[in-house]
């Protein structure tokens, strides 16, 4: 076993320094539950470990008065789960961290580690790309803005630099007449983590019409990273989800997901599978839309 | 300054002593009456223990609160000072020749204290087993699987001993691989075993097969393929071994048979039996899977080797690769009936896959032809059971040793037959169900039979749940209701396996009830004293039951196949009358009285009209209380041959009937459990509270069977050693309502009336679920497990099958 070095980080500059400091050899602890997972199995020995669970900074959820979210990104799993303020604004979040493994990880498991860790099977990451946030990275040159549709590039490979980390997320408001929904398969339901299908869709109703004039759509565990559907948001812009809409749906999102068959489930199930979760989501949102109406939030 | 190794001091768990639970009991009652809302038909919990006639009384268990709090003692827990720790280097290849072991760089790492290979066991004290000492304790020349243990490293920590490991070179000459059975038996196939790669070639036949399917109107059939399980206990094998002042060789261990360690590790060792002792520890699950050797041997040896403790804990990795699995294994089968329902031929063929060596594989063979058929009469039948060598990881014994997989065939073409004669599933049942005075396919008569008292408890349970689905509004999910029967024969197949057990009473009152088999998690121990102490008088809270101790206790054999309320039930029985009738006449002796007048009489002594504390008794009898040791050794006879399977292979057999209600979404092929009842004749229930949990756990298990384990195998390896994709059932995959419903059919000749409980309630489960599939979506599974892909692929064959013959304004497909 190397030695390992372990900095508690008292400040947001002081974590940066560190990471400046290792040149892409540090980690970021979060929550820890990934880390610890591949030490324990000997896939990792980092060499030094840079603790973020003191930084007040990275914590909190505050909901803006322009109706925008922030959520830090060392905010719990379970923290989003019981917030007052995400059940009221965005229950897709809520329904989201409900779906989240089980108590022990909620209550350990970060928004941030989450999304950095850019697991394809993650549930945060696609929901963030639905609701087309914006992540807040700190690096040396101080805070950069980027859109969670760009954030995955690679198997579990974000934009951030080495030096970069996650501060925050930032959810924008909602237009009028906005439903979310937050959907997922396990053929388990008591935790399954490893071939699960998940869809995240908001889209904003036409009150007069019925057509969906904006839509964001993401979709887990159905490809190396989770995908920002785009092709299947085009497919269904300006149309009411019904039978023609509903095909070039699922020929766009054919085209635009890449599931790979594992031991449990082949490639064509778990297609055959994101297009009926992201049927049945889409229709949530779409339902939900109808009753909030103008006035309220998603 | 030499340490002085001895075994901790402290209680396994608080064995018997209610007393110091009394309060917690108080509120474990309370919590239980009020989900339940059942009246307190029981004593007052203030009373509770201090009873002797409590057989049949809800109690809660006596190693609970020690569990729930942290205290039981699990092997891996127990602190030594000075403890080496163990671990193998395995194998890497599934099948090869060991050219060379090179451990030079090994020894040579700091912390490192001792290398054991094969080399250094005499070549006759290699090889253990079960039933055929035919697995080395370090592979030798050859290894036969990957994961296969080749050195056992002892050093100073864990890591040190894992970094040991892997700095070993084995230099392997690979071999061609046996994957399957079907490639086992191909003609000129490499032999995997000395004796060739047949385990067990078994066949029953009865009455003329031919004739049976010519007689009859209807004939189902079907192949079914099953994957291998693992046992999913949550303790890894653990174990920690040491020399006691008294120069005895102690190995503490969690398993189901301490004797069986106890006598491996003496030839292992080249040790006199005296000079071993193996002390079971808490046991965190074991479903069969800690019946044969693991760590035990390697940590003997090593032990001797440096002198000091050695403690081994397997990884999760190990469980999956290297300890015994369920058999895969293929199942042909066919059944025959007559219009009116009358069963008239049943014709089967099993191909099991044994792994790399014998395990208990002949014992999965054997049981699996006797319970073919169970539970019901078929005239004609013929059984043909192969079980072959591959290399993968050796399977054995893991709960109902195969019958699981039995029942998933039968039940399923019985449900199929039913549908096809327009019978109900119930009605089949009973027409063709066991009953007293039948005989069974090995030609053994029996008594006691439950069977159709389950099915009635279950009927109208199932007539209920009809109207109510019926009455359910849509929501998009395909509900349905499903039946599947068992009958199982307690204890060993065909061969005697007595209990014994002895009881002693010290002069403050502290009655011993020594028993042979040990408690595993299952509550026995508590159940052993209820029946101890109401067969002897004396009050359940003064008896402590010892078990687990190779040397404190008669070998009585292993708990498993649901022995031990049966045949530890009635050798506690037997022992606690011998106990009475001893302490009765030496209190008439101290009394100048003849025994007559004498009677223990719930924890009290009768004596004429005078009424004595036991205490009191105890004292009065101080001189003479050490020669009171009541014996009782129960040995029904049992024959059944496993070439010709005629005679009585078990002295009684336990039924039940389970429905379960399930809820599938067609469109993915996602099946959810929701409701479950399981009736079970499992002759008089001891405790209640342990035959719940018995219940509970066999229905989870059957579901995670049922719907998703399976270990994933290819090219001689295991491809999801971890429960990340190994998946099981769990909390939120069981049914909020497990109904038992205990019919209490009194056995003539088990303890009180009971016959067993503890692996039966898996057995029908994924058969009912398979049947409740095809009641709410028209498919008939034949797989285990019947994954969502498998199903939905199911689902649309049927609707494919069914589109032109809809078109055609035809019948509904349902079959
Ligand atoms: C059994 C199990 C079931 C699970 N089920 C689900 C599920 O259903 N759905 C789901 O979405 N997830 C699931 N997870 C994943 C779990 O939610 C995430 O692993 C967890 O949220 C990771 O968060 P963490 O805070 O523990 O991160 P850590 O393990 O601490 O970190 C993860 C990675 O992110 C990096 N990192 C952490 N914080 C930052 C930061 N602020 N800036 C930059 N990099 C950072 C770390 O360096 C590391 O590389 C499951 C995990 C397990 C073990």
């Amino acid at each position: 076993m190397t030695d390992c070095r372990f900095t508690r980080a008292a400040s947001l500059g002081e974590a940066v320094d560190c990471l400046q400091q290792a040149g892409g050899e540090a980690h970021l602890l979060a929550g820890g539950i990934a880390l610890g997972i591949l030490m324990n199995e000997k896939l990792l020995e980092p060499s030094w470990l840079i603790d973020l669970s003191r930084l007040e900074d990275l914590k909190g959820i505050r909901l803006n008065p322009d109706g925008s979210l922030r959520i830090g990104a060392m905010t719990t799993h379970r923290e989003i789960e019981r917030s007052a303020e995400i059940a009221g604004a965005y229950p897709m979040l809520i329904e989201m961290a409900r779906e989240i493994a089980c108590g022990r990880i909620k209550n350990r498991g970060t928004i941030g580690g989450n999304i950095c860790l850019a697991d394809p099977q993650g549930d945060p990451p696609v929901a963030m790309i639905a609701l087309r946030a914006t992540l807040r990275a700190v690096g040396p040159s101080g805070p950069r803005d980027i859109a969670a549709t760009a954030f995955f590039t690679d198997l579990y490979t974000t934009a951030l630099t080495k030096d970069e980390l996650l501060h925050e997320i930032q959810v924008p408001a909602q237009a009028d007449h906005t439903g979310a929904a937050f959907g997922k398969f396990s053929a388990r339901r008591a935790m399954d983590y490893s071939s699960t299908v998940s869809a995240a869709v908001r889209l904003v109703r036409d009150a007069v019409s019925g057509r969906i004039s904006d839509i964001g759509i993401g979709i887990g565990g159905a490809g190396l990273i989770p995908i920002w559907a785009q092709a299947t948001e085009a497919a269904l812009r300006d149309n009411r989800p019904d039978g023609d809409a509903l095909a070039a749906m699922r020929e766009a999102l054919m085209e635009e997901i890449e599931p790979i068959g594992d031991d449990l489930y082949s490639a064509d199930y778990k297609r055959h599978v994101a297009s009926v979760i992201l049927r049945r989501t889409l229709e949530r949102a779409y339902a939900r839309a109808a009753a909030v109406g103008g006035a309220d939030k998603p | 300054m030499t340490t002085i190794w001895k075994e901790p001091d402290g209680e396994k768990f608080a064995l018997g002593s209610i007393e110091e639970q009394a309060h917690w009991q108080k509120e474990y009652q309370r919590i239980l009456r009020a989900v339940r809302e059942e009246a307190d038909a029981t004593r007052p919990a203030e009373r509770i223990g201090r009873d002797s006639h409590t057989v049949g009384m809800a109690l809660p268990r006596n190693d609970a609160l020690y569990k729930v709090r942290g205290k039981a003692r699990y092997a891996a827990n127990i602190p030594m000072e000075g403890a080496l720790f163990c671990r193998f280097a395995r194998s890497t290849e599934a099948h090869a020749r060991i050219r060379g072991i090179d451990i030079s760089e090994a020894k040579a790492m700091p912390g490192v204290r001792a290398i054991l290979t094969a080399d250094d066991i005499p070549a006759d004290q290699l090889l253990i087993g079960t039933l055929t000492d035919d697995t080395p304790v370090l592979a030798k020349d050859h290894v036969r699987y990957s994961g296969e243990p080749i050195v056992a490293i002892a050093a100073e920590t864990e890591e040190a001993a894992e970094a040991a490991c892997l700095a070993v070179e084995i230099d392997y000459e690979p071999l061609p691989m046996i994957l399957t059975p079907e490639e086992a038996l191909a003609p000129g196939a490499v032999q995997l075993d000395p004796d060739g790669n047949v385990i067990g070639d078994l066949k029953l036949e009865n009455g003329d097969i031919e004739a049976g399917l010519r007689a009859a109107d209807v004939v189902v059939e079907g192949s079914f393929v099953t994957e291998p399980v693992d046992h999913c206990f949550l303790e890894p094998p653990s174990g920690l071994a040491f020399v006691d002042p008294d120069g005895v060789l102690t190995v503490m261990v969690c398993t189901q048979y301490p004797h069986y360690h106890h006598k491996q590790i003496a030839r292992v060792a080249g040790l006199p039996m005296e000079k071993v002792r193996v002390v079971q520890t808490v046991v965190g699950g074991a479903f069969g899977g800690k019946m044969d050797n693991t760590v035990e041997c390697a940590i003997a040896l090593l032990v001797l080797k440096t002198g000091r403790p050695v403690r081994m804990l397997y990884t999760r990795e190990e469980v999956f690769t290297a300890t015994t699995k369920r058999h895969a294994m293929k199942i042909r089968q066919k059944i025959g009936a007559t219009k009116d329902g009358r069963f008239t031929a049943l014709d089967v063929e099993y191909l099991a896959d044994g792994g790399a060596y014998r395990s208990y594989s002949l014992v999965v063979g054997g049981r699996c032809v006797i319970h073919t058929g169970m539970p019901y009469r078929f005239p004609n039948s013929r059984v043909h059971y192969v079980a072959t060598f591959t290399n993968y990881p050796p399977s054995g014994a893991m709960r109902s040793f195969g019958v699981v997989k039995v029942a998933f065939a039968l039940e399923s073409l019985i449900d199929e037959l039913a549908g096809r004669l327009g019978m109900s599933p119930f009605e089949i049942r009973r027409i063709n169900g066991l009953v007293d005075g039948d005989k069974t396919s090995t030609g053994q008569v029996i008594h006691d039979v439950g069977l159709l008292k389950t099915l009635e408890a279950i009927e109208p349970i199932y007539q209920e749940r009809r109207k109510a689905l019926a009455a359910q509004p849509d929501d998009g999910l395909k509900r349905g209701l499903g039946i599947a029967c068992l009958g199982y024969g307690i204890g060993y197949s065909g061969i005697r396996n007595p209990s014994t057990a002895r009881m002693r009473v010290t002069a403050d009152g502290v009655v011993t009830a020594c028993c042979g088999t040990p408690d595993i998690g299952t509550g026995s121990d508590m159940s052993l004293a209820q029946i101890a102490a109401q067969s002897s008088g004396v009050g359940l809270h003064r008896v402590r039951v010892v078990s687990g101790d190779s040397t404190k206790t008669d070998d009585s054999g292993p708990t498993s196949a649901s022995r031990t309320t049966y045949f530890s039930g009635n050798a506690a029985y037997i022992c606690g009358q011998d106990f009475k009738r001893q302490f009765e006449e030496a209190v008439a002796r101290a009394r100048g009285v003849t025994a007559a007048q004498v009677r223990i009489e719930d924890d009290r002594i009768v004596i004429g009209n005078e009424r004595l504390s036991f205490e009191d008794a105890c004292r009065l009898i101080s001189a003479e209380i050490e020669d009171i040791c009541g014996y009782g050794k129960f040995d029904p006879e049992i024959e059944a041959s496993i070439l010709t399977f005629k005679g009585n292979p078990y002295p009684t057999y336990v039924y039940a009937t389970h429905l379960v209600e399930v809820a599938v979404d067609a469109e993915l092929g996602r099946v959810d459990v929701l409701r479950c009842w399981a009736a079970h004749d499992a002759g008089t229930i001891v405790n209640p509270t342990g035959a719940e949990g018995q219940v509970d756990g066999g229905v989870a298990m059957g579901i995670g069977q049922a719907l998703w384990e399976k270990v994933e195998r290819r090219d001689g390896v295991i491809l999801n050693p971890h429960y990340r994709d190994y998946l099981m059932a769990g909390a939120k995959d069981v049914p909020l309502e497990i109904k038992s419903i205990f019919i209490q059919n009194h056995d003539r000749t088990g303890p009180f009336g009971a016959k067993g409980l503890a692996e039966v309630s898996l057995i029908p489960i994924p058969a009912a679920i398979a049947s409740a599939l095809h009641d709410a979506v028209g498919i008939r599974p034949k797989r285990l497990p019947m994954s969502t892909e498998y199903l939905l692929g199911l689902i649309n064959e049927r609707a494919r099958a069914a589109a032109p013959a809809a078109k055609a304004a035809a019948g509904d497909g349902h079959d």
